[in-house]
């Protein structure tokens, strides 16, 4: 450290003793150094300040503490907020205080669209993903099927492939609504679909073509899917896995 | 509630800093912003522990979830919001400690003579627990230090970073030049710098890092 200045003892004595730091940071040379530490020996106030320099110059050296990635700070905060969205979703479901945050909001305007008709909660009765087939029912291409007395939903889930790049870690679900009841079957066109995660919140919304057809597409992840019926009712699919 | 001491609203040292315990209570009440700020508060603690357990940045962000997903599971059963960082650290080190033995073994290496590790490279439960309570005290009296240089200017922090910090030069001309500020002022700037930080520390009001660092380089 030859470069640096001679530091010399401050004047004002409540500002920080110079001396302590060039001893701290290693800037006196041999003489100098042992006539500080011999100057300082008996006072017990400066030996402390020179003890908690050298503390924090250690830490000055190790840097500052590494940043956490991107990716596991925003996994971790949406956690946080999921969990508060299941906290509010709760609440309000049991007819608590009114919403104060933009997603209670969210969550009371997604149920109140859910609730505002009757709402039919569909059977899984065929699975194709865990290799089991109910006799007498027909899955579509990827494998997943609910039905209820009125309706018919296929699913085809297509894992995507390992490709980097943003988006391309979602899953393609396909489906195709089926109205079926006494006054017959048929494709459902131009239905809405709107799927909801854990939290209540709404993640996707379609509408199916004329073949009852829809696509969207999902994260991994359990959600709840709803298609309307063309007499109003939901037909609800409850805790749709998307692995 | 008797018996208990009221939580502090805020930090002494940053009256515009709100405590580990303000922002925990704040966190059961379903705040996401104090949540965040407890995250990006204490992440780079949970990261360096992991880094320092010898894991690649990818091991460490796992540690870090885990950490903190753990947090978020027991933050509204926490009984000492005030300890948080005590939590986080003895948190993190276990998590970390297991993930660097896993991996140690799943390269084939042994333990060899380090002490907290059998011949097969594993850390039994107790010998975790025990490795990751020694360092909490190092731990938390670095992570109290790392904030208050967090609290300091920029042009402290940068100075202080040249000066003393991975890969610093002695020349204070270069330090000048590299800073654009007068050569002179280096010396006075610098000890304001370190006067503010041990004012900061002292005036947080936290238990001591003395004893805690004992003048040495640092957590291992």
């Amino acid at each position: 450290m030859a470069d640096a200045p001679r530091p010399s003892r401050g004047q004002d004595s409540s500002r920080l003793d110079e001396q302590l730091v060039a001893l701290a940071t290693g800037e006196l040379d041999g003489v100098e150094a042992a006539r500080v530490e011999a100057e300082i020996a008996a006072d017990p106030a400066r030996q402390a300040e020179l003890g908690r320099l050298k503390q924090v110059l250690s830490v000055i050296r190790v840097g500052a503490w590494p940043e956490p990635g991107s990716d596991a700070r925003s996994a971790v905060l949406e956690a946080f907020s999921a969990r508060t969205a299941r906290t509010a979703r709760a609440t309000l479901a049991s007819g608590g205080a009114a919403p104060a945050t933009a997603v209670e909001r969210l969550v009371r305007a997604t149920m109140e669209w859910i609730e505002a008709a009757e709402c039919v909660v569909a059977d899984l009765v065929f699975d194709r993903r865990q290799q089991v087939a109910m006799p007498g029912f027909r899955g579509a291409g990827g494998g997943v099927s609910y039905a209820t007395d009125s309706g018919r939903l296929d699913l085809d889930i297509q894992s995507p492939e390992p490709e980097p790049g943003p988006g391309r870690d979602l899953t393609r679900v396909r489906g195709q609504f089926r109205d079926v009841g006494d006054a017959g079957s048929g494709h459902a066109s131009n239905r809405r679909v709107l799927v909801t995660d854990e939290r209540g919140l709404p993640i996707a919304d379609a509408a199916t073509d004329e073949r009852g057809v829809f696509q969207i597409e999902l994260p991994v992840g359990r959600f709840d899917l709803y298609v309307v019926k063309a007499d109003g009712r939901r037909f609800a699919v409850r805790d749709l896995v998307v692995d | 509630m008797t018996g208990e001491t009221p939580v502090p609203p805020t930090n002494p040292a940053n009256p515009h800093e709100p405590t580990d315990a303000a922002l925990i209570e704040r966190c059961r009440a379903g705040d996401e912003g104090a949540w965040t700020t407890i995250v990006d508060r204490h992440g780079g603690l949970v990261t360096a522990i992991a880094r320092r357990q010898g894991l690649d940045a990818a091991a460490s962000d796992d540690v870090f979830q885990q950490t903190f997903i753990a947090l978020m599971r027991a933050i509204d059963s926490m009984e000492n919001p005030q300890g948080l960082v005590r939590w986080l650290i003895t948190t993190a080190s276990r998590i970390a400690i297991r993930s660097a033995t896993a991996r140690r073994r799943h390269l084939g290496l042994t333990g060899g003579d380090r002490p907290d590790a059998d011949a097969a490279g594993d850390v039994s439960e107790s010998d975790e627990a025990a490795t990751a309570e020694a360092g909490v005290d190092r731990w938390e009296a670095e992570h109290r230090i790392q904030r208050a240089l967090s609290g300091l200017g920029e042009r402290c922090r940068v100075l202080l970073q040249a000066l003393y910090g991975v890969g610093a030069d002695p020349s204070y001309d270069r330090i000048a030049e590299r800073l654009g500020i007068p050569r002179g002022s280096i010396g006075p700037t610098r000890a304001r710098c370190l006067e503010r930080l041990l004012a900061s520390l002292a005036e947080s009001g936290e238990p001591d890092a003395e004893d805690a660092l004992g003048g040495s380089e640092g957590p291992e």
